[in-house]
């Protein structure tokens, strides 16, 4: 009897756990592999610790992790995606929009523009 | 029973759509077929890059069709007009004209080639496919893959292909530029596909059923470059693939990386693609060739991003500092 019980219970557990890891998979799942769009402070952490987002030099990203830090206070950790580094370090230190694909703090970033200061493009670059 | 339930959850996750498992025929052609096929009848090799890199150096035989003369201030008036009706980038008569000046006929294979700097060689993909000429490839790698492999370029016996229009008793005609309207026995027969394009009123009519492509830059999508438009940004809704991306450098990356760049963006097959980009050929009609090639029903914008922005009734969205957007939740809207 006593068997049978602990054997019931294995088997409880265990049902347990699957569905448990199930689960987790799934909100994995929903969290990698789609490209979402960002805006944010693209910066160093150092930089964001001590409250310079305004004035962030590439130089503090040596020894410090590049962070987005957006309008709802939330931060995110840069990883590259398919976009090019220069991309990255050229948008560093601003105001930026970002498509990236996110896993859990972070983002791959497949593409980055600093916003502000229009540039200019004829159109018979189509 | 723990395993069922799993695997219903695990369902919930995002659609990931698999590529085919190699190019269909008809979308590309390697330098290798290319340099077997050149000097046969019935094959016509069409150079799409510009008139003064086809005169410095070109593919022996080949002739060119610059994309300038679609933009000719002469005919842009007509030409937008007629963008604006049918939702495609110029006219039958038009394409009759140029295709029967450039030697293709209904038996024609036609291979096109570009540099791959920009998908030159799509518009005329894009124009033979709408008018009803299947037998049309692109030069995997363009000109640069062609040369770099040491294959036989010249700068000699040059043919451009530029139409023009002239009035002849009273009427206006299409002509090969310079010479008068061409014999009425034409070699090229248009039969227009509306099916591959798509004017604003259809948009706005199937916005439901559909999905927009941009298919420019980032930094255009964004706004940050409105690119002589009248307003920068993109019509709400749309998703951002910037061509490049899919291209790499070789015309066109491997079906199974394309399809998890597709896939990533939120492209899927349960609606009807739009592409477009500025003015409605170059980058948009790449996404027509890549977006058929990968099994999507898809059409092309003919008006693109110029004629949205240019409609003043029509909201246009740009990036906001603070915001989070997913692509899927939201819905073209006027």
């Amino acid at each position: 009897m006593g068997s049978r019980t602990a054997k019931i219970a294995g088997l409880g557990a265990l049902l347990l756990i699957t569905i448990v890891a199930g689960i987790l998979t799934a909100r994995a799942a929903e969290t990698t592999g789609k490209e979402a769009l960002m805006t944010g402070h693209l910066c160093s952490e150092r930089c964001l610790a001590g409250g310079r987002l305004s004035a962030c030099d590439i130089e503090s990203a040596v020894d410090s992790r590049v962070v987005l830090f957006t309008g709802d206070r939330k931060l995110y950790h840069i990883e590259l995606g398919r976009a090019p580094q220069w991309k990255i370090d050229s948008a560093f230190g601003k105001q930026v929009v970002m498509k990236g694909t996110l896993e859990g703090s972070k983002i791959f970033v497949n593409d980055v523009v600093a916003l502000g200061g229009k540039k200019k493009l004829s159109k018979a670059c189509l | 029973m723990a395993t069922v339930f799993v695997v219903a959850v695990s369902g919930c996750a995002a659609e990931k759509l698999s590529a085919p498992d190699a190019i269909p025929p008809g979308y590309v052609v390697t330098t290798e077929e290319l340099a077997a096929l050149a000097g046969r009848p019935n094959v016509v090799i069409v150079d799409a890059r510009s008139e003064a890199d086809y005169r410095k150096f070109h593919i022996s035989g080949a002739v060119n069709i610059p994309k300038a003369q679609l933009r000719d201030p002469k005919i842009l008036k007509e030409i937008l007009e007629y963008k604006k009706k049918e939702g495609f980038f110029i006219p039958p008569e038009m394409a009759e004209v140029l295709f029967s000046d450039a030697g293709i006929g209904a038996n024609t294979r036609v291979v096109v080639y570009d540099s791959i700097a920009f998908p030159d060689a799509s518009i005329i993909w894009a124009l033979l496919k709408y008018y009803g000429h299947d037998n049309v490839q692109v030069l995997k790698g363009g000109f640069e893959k062609w040369a770099s492999e040491g294959r036989t370029v010249t700068g000699e016996r040059p043919k451009v292909v530029e139409v023009a229009q002239v009035v002849e008793g009273g009427v206006k005609k299409w002509a090969p530029k310079g010479r008068k309207p061409a014999d009425p026995t034409k070699s090229f027969v248009a039969r227009p596909r509306p099916e591959l394009a798509a004017s604003r009123e259809w948009i706005l009519k199937n916005k439901e059923t559909i999905r927009l492509l941009d298919m420019r830059s980032f930094e255009e999508y964004v706004g940050v470059n409105p690119a002589g438009n009248p307003r920068g940004g993109h019509p709400p809704g749309t998703i951002s693939v910037d061509w490049l991306q899919l291209a790499g450098n070789e015309t066109v990356k491997s079906l199974q990386e394309m399809q998890k760049i597709l896939n990533e963006a939120g492209v899927t097959k349960d609606k009807t693609i739009v592409t477009y980009c500025n003015i409605g050929f170059g980058r948009s009609t790449y996404g027509l060739f890549v977006l058929k090639m990968m099994g999507y029903d898809v059409r092309v914008y003919g008006g693109s991003f110029e004629d949205w922005s240019g409609a003043t009734e029509l909201r246009v969205a740009t990036a906001e500092i603070g915001s989070f957007k997913d692509w899927s939740a939201a819905n073209i809207s006027p």
